[in-house]
């Protein structure tokens, strides 16, 4: 999985994966600290959590509202050395504060896997009901091992992937927001994963962001 | 040398990361006859040792793979006398 979106992550029956992810945008008050969860029901459906938390100070709630999202890989081709994936996503976003409305969530998800390289798409739409705001995402992303050349015999040494992504976020009545985004991926231990990228907007109000993530496999 | 009574490889297909290894492992290691599983990106391969009182089939550690979410193929099962440590590291 890359760097912006959670939903292209593999999971197996009863696995648990927790991720922390800092976005900072310098100059503004939209830092903002991510807390994800997953949990494998079974080897095709997972259940997946965020909750945002914005940490700059200023006006505002700091607590953000509460997305839930269920996937569903309907197919998937795993007889090969290249295995692909196609998932439904199907959720919501509960408001955490009385001022706001909840959302409705549907998209998809697919991951294509080809030696060093994994490729994921996904896409999600998000319909407000009442005076909610509709809004898209969508991320490409392209993640490349660089290290090691050759896994090990048995077992799993450290790995490191380098990390391209093309995104574009959108609300009801604006322009989409396109970004690119560059990074890496530290695999420090099997369970462990550390990673961190650069995103630019190409038509958006904020030049550049950071991102800091951790996931850690119960 | 290894002391393990019985080993079973099997192959294995739609194996992809480091999550994928972990939680192979840990699902088939959940299972009361294996002792260890050790997992092979490189080849696509688990080798499972099991107790020396085990009854487990490789039918049924096949289910737990499939469980987990991977494809299984053409599997061995080595005897205390032949088992594949004898020849490469354990």
């Amino acid at each position: 999985m890359g760097l912006r979106s959670f939903v292209a992550l593999p999971i197996n029956k009863s696995g648990v994966v927790t991720r922390l992810v800092l976005d900072e945008i310098p100059e503004t008050s939209n830092n903002k600290l991510t807390s994800n969860l997953a949990y494998g029901f079974d080897n095709k459906q997972t259940f997946f959590l965020a909750m945002p938390y914005r940490i700059s100070s200023g006006e505002g709630d700091h607590l953000g509202d509460i997305s839930l999202l269920y996937r569903n890989i309907l197919w998937q081709n795993i007889g090969s050395t290249n295995p692909t994936h196609f998932g439904l996503l199907l959720g919501g976003v509960a408001p955490t504060d009385s001022d706001r409305d909840p959302k409705a969530s549907a998209g998809f998800v697919v991951t294509h896997f080809n030696g060093k390289h994994e490729f994921d798409v996904d896409a999600l739409w998000q319909y407000g009901i009442d005076d909610a705001l509709n809004t898209l995402r969508y991320d490409l992303s392209w993640q490349y091992r660089v290290y090691p050349q050759e896994y090990p015999e048995w077992g799993l040494s450290p790995l490191v992937n380098t990390v391209f992504e093309f995104a574009g976020r959108g609300v009801e009545g604006n322009t989409v927001v396109q970004q690119v985004t560059g990074g890496l991926q530290w695999v420090v231990t099997p369970r462990w994963v550390l990673e961190g990228g650069v995103t630019q907007d190409l038509n958006g109000p904020d030049d550049t962001n950071y991102i800091v993530s951790t996931r850690f496999r119960f | 040398m290894a002391t393990h009574e019985q080993v079973v490889e099997i192959d294995l297909s739609g194996l992809t990361c480091s999550f994928c290894v972990y939680g192979l492992k840990k699902n088939l290691e959940k299972d009361d006859d294996v002792e260890k599983a050790d997992i092979s990106l490189k080849q696509n391969k688990t080798r499972i040792y099991l107790k020396p009182e085990a009854t487990v089939t490789e039918e049924e550690l096949k289910e737990i793979i499939k469980d987990a979410g991977f494809a299984s193929g053409e599997s061995q099962h080595y005897g205390k006398e032949e088992h594949p440590c004898d020849s490469t590291p354990c």
